[in-house]
């Protein structure tokens, strides 16, 4: 008997790692499950606590964990540890090492490789501007340290502003609009995620200025508007909702006796809009990320064709 | 007897005191930033909030608010979208009224339940939105809608004789606004309501009728403002317009406007929306970090209701100067 407490289909990168879990449970080991508690907290860290504690009373074999706080956590999970429940936490990190194993993406080398692939096209000098998530997640420092770092590398470019999107389209734009205004000559943006690609893009459009160097993940949603625009000056890396699927990877390996690493971070690559389109089937929705491990049988369950 | 010249600043004097501040300040900075141009791409960047604003007015100036219109907005793009996408063009026309509708409708049950059933208006309307969320969500899940047609691009991102086609939208809704709160009927009822309910009731204005309307208006606002916003974007994203409904309070307020009800002015709702707006484009021009531009604005905002409050007492003390 598995529990699994996650964050639940609150946004596409959500309801990826949902889908990843199911998949994984309910298909690619099925045969070796017994029952499986899910318990989507809808973003909501004070309804995971509650979520996971009732957990810890069914007697169940292992906990799957991706903890909305990194603090508020750690007495569920050091409880659980010290009941002989195996722990493993994935998507986010967690403030203790009383798990077996934690997965997650390279998020602080996604932006090393992300500002180091924007700077290299600008031939090391010019404007770039940083649109990052939400201000103050962890998720969004530690891919900010990464561009950081990149960025030192280049003296001779110019990062007029890091900003936060906050996922959202509009309000990249409306931020991506003020920085054109004044400095209409930028030709690189650092993008942390598709919404806020497609502000950035807007904002090109209406300013008539021709699209700059950018990055972006993989979903289907900012590819689609690539191709039906024509543009391929960007480079996309993996969303990373996939670590639910390797982390269940990981838990049945742990099951069976096999060592496993206590950190495993997902090697991250860059790739063109090309090979990133190349990776998504025919009709698949906006939803869609391109490094989906979900075999391609299986995809119309959780992906219906549009 | 001679005016006073102070006489002259009134209620709505801090927010256009400050927004012309950060207009001049930025000149400084970037001349570009107070070009023509950028002066209209920042109107039609607020014009969806100054248009959500204008419906939270009716409501305030009713002694209400309205935290359901970010929901109700988020549900209408749902509504015409699915029109478009299931059926073309003619889909989404009456995907259109149909959203126009859920609006009114959505509106008159706030109404009700505010003013049959006595619930604060606060918690009645928190708790509908959650409920045309939750709907929201059982229905297309968090799937994107999709690009959005270039009927609703028109209405968001296009220009009529170099002017956005959304600012157009603006003034014509502040308009009918400003002419509906100062010349008719219906706005000196909504006024007289919102200063006193029970005084409005026994002068023989309907004014359950009344605050249900001001809560309609409010509403259809709200799908007006998810035409705008949509078409500003480019795509149906389904968390488009988050946190609207609590800055469209914000911006009514900074106006110069008074959660208290019985006063309220069009002028002001619009000068709130500009400034939540232009302070998002202020900080990022003078290179703030992000944390420091948090306490930047949230000062700006302080200095512009301190100011509106002091205009107001200044005031006071000219009326009774003169008597």
């Amino acid at each position: 008997m598995i529990g699994v407490a996650y964050e639940g289909p609150t946004n596409d990168w959500a309801a990826s790692l949902m889908n990843h879990l199911k998949y994984s449970f309910d298909i690619k080991y099925a045969d070796q499950v017994k029952e499986v508690y899910y318990e989507s907290a809808d973003g909501d860290a004070t309804k995971q606590l509650g979520q996971v504690e009732n957990l810890l009373t069914k007697g169940i074999d292992a906990l799957m964990l991706q903890p909305l706080s990194e603090t508020a956590m750690v007495p569920l999970v050091e409880r659980a540890y010290d009941m002989g429940i195996p722990v493993i936490i994935f998507g986010s990190s967690i403030q203790t090492d009383k798990y077996v194993t934690y997965v997650d993406r390279d998020n602080y080398k996604v932006g090393n490789l992300y500002a180091t692939w924007v700077c290299e096209q600008l031939g090391g000098e010019g404007k770039v501007v940083t649109i990052m998530g939400e201000p103050g997640s962890g998720y969004s420092e530690d891919v900010l340290r990464g561009v950081n770092d990149a960025l030192a590398k280049f003296p001779n470019i110019k990062n007029l502003g890091t900003e936060y999107g906050e996922y959202s389209g509009a309000v990249t734009k409306q931020k991506m609009e003020t920085f054109l205004s004044a400095n209409p000559d930028i030709k690189g943006v650092i993008v942390d995620g598709a919404l806020m690609a497609m502000g950035v893009l807007e904002a090109y459009d209406d300013a008539g200025l021709e699209y700059p160097y950018m990055t972006v993940d993989d979903l289907n949603l900012f590819q689609k508007k690539a191709r039906e625009v024509g543009y391929t000056d960007y480079i996309s890396v993996p969303g990373g909702s996939e670590a639910a699927a390797v982390a269940a990877d990981l838990l049945f390996k742990y099951l069976a006796g096999e060592e496993i690493p206590q950190k495993y971070l997902m090697d991250v690559r860059i790739m063109s809009g090309e090979e990133v389109q190349a990776m998504i089937p025919e009709g698949m929705p906006d939803s869609y990320w391109g490094m989906c491990l979900i075999p391609e049988e299986h995809i119309e369950l959780y992906y219906p064709k549009e | 007897m001679k005016r006073n010249k102070v006489s002259y600043i009134n209620k709505h004097t801090g927010v256009f005191l400050i927004l012309a501040s950060i207009l001049v300040i930025s000149a400084l900075f970037s001349p570009s930033f107070v070009a023509p141009n950028n002066l209209l791409a920042m109107l039609r960047q607020a014009s969806s909030l100054g248009i959500l604003t204008i419906g939270q007015l009716f409501v305030i100036i009713g002694g209400g608010v309205d935290l359901s219109v970010e929901s109700i907005l988020q549900m209408a793009i749902t509504i015409f979208m699915y029109g478009y996408n299931n059926f073309g063009d003619a889909g989404l026309i009456y995907g259109l009224i149909a959203a126009f509708i859920f609006g009114a409708f959505a509106g008159l049950i706030n109404g009700i339940l505010v003013i049959r059933f006595n619930v604060q208006p606060f918690l009645t309307t928190l708790f509908t939105g959650s409920i045309i969320t939750g709907i929201r969500m059982i229905w297309v899940g968090i799937e994107s809608a999709g690009h959005v047609p270039e009927l609703i691009r028109f209405f968001g991102r296009d220009k009529t004789l170099n002017i956005p086609n959304a600012v157009i939208v603006l003034l014509l809704v502040a308009i009918i606004a400003g002419v509906i709160l100062n010349k008719h009927v219906y706005g000196r009822k909504l006024i007289a309501v919102g200063t006193s309910f029970t005084t409005s009731v026994y002068s023989g204005i309907r004014s359950h009728r009344t605050v249900v309307f001001s809560y309609i208006i409010s509403g259809v606002m709200a799908v007006l403002a998810s035409i705008i916003i949509s078409g500003y974007i480019g795509y149906a994203d389904r968390w488009i317009g988050a946190g609207m409904s609590f800055n469209s309070l914000i911006a009514a307020v900074i106006g110069g406007n008074y959660l208290g009800g019985g006063r309220g002015s069009v002028i002001g709702a619009i000068g709130g929306a500009l400034l939540m707006t232009i302070i998002v484009n202020f900080v990022i021009l003078l290179g703030l970090p992000a944390s420091y531009q948090h306490i930047f604005s949230g000062l700006v905002l302080i200095a512009t209701i301190f100011i509106g409050s002091l205009s107001k007492k200044i005031s006071l003390q000219n009326l009774i100067g003169r008597q």
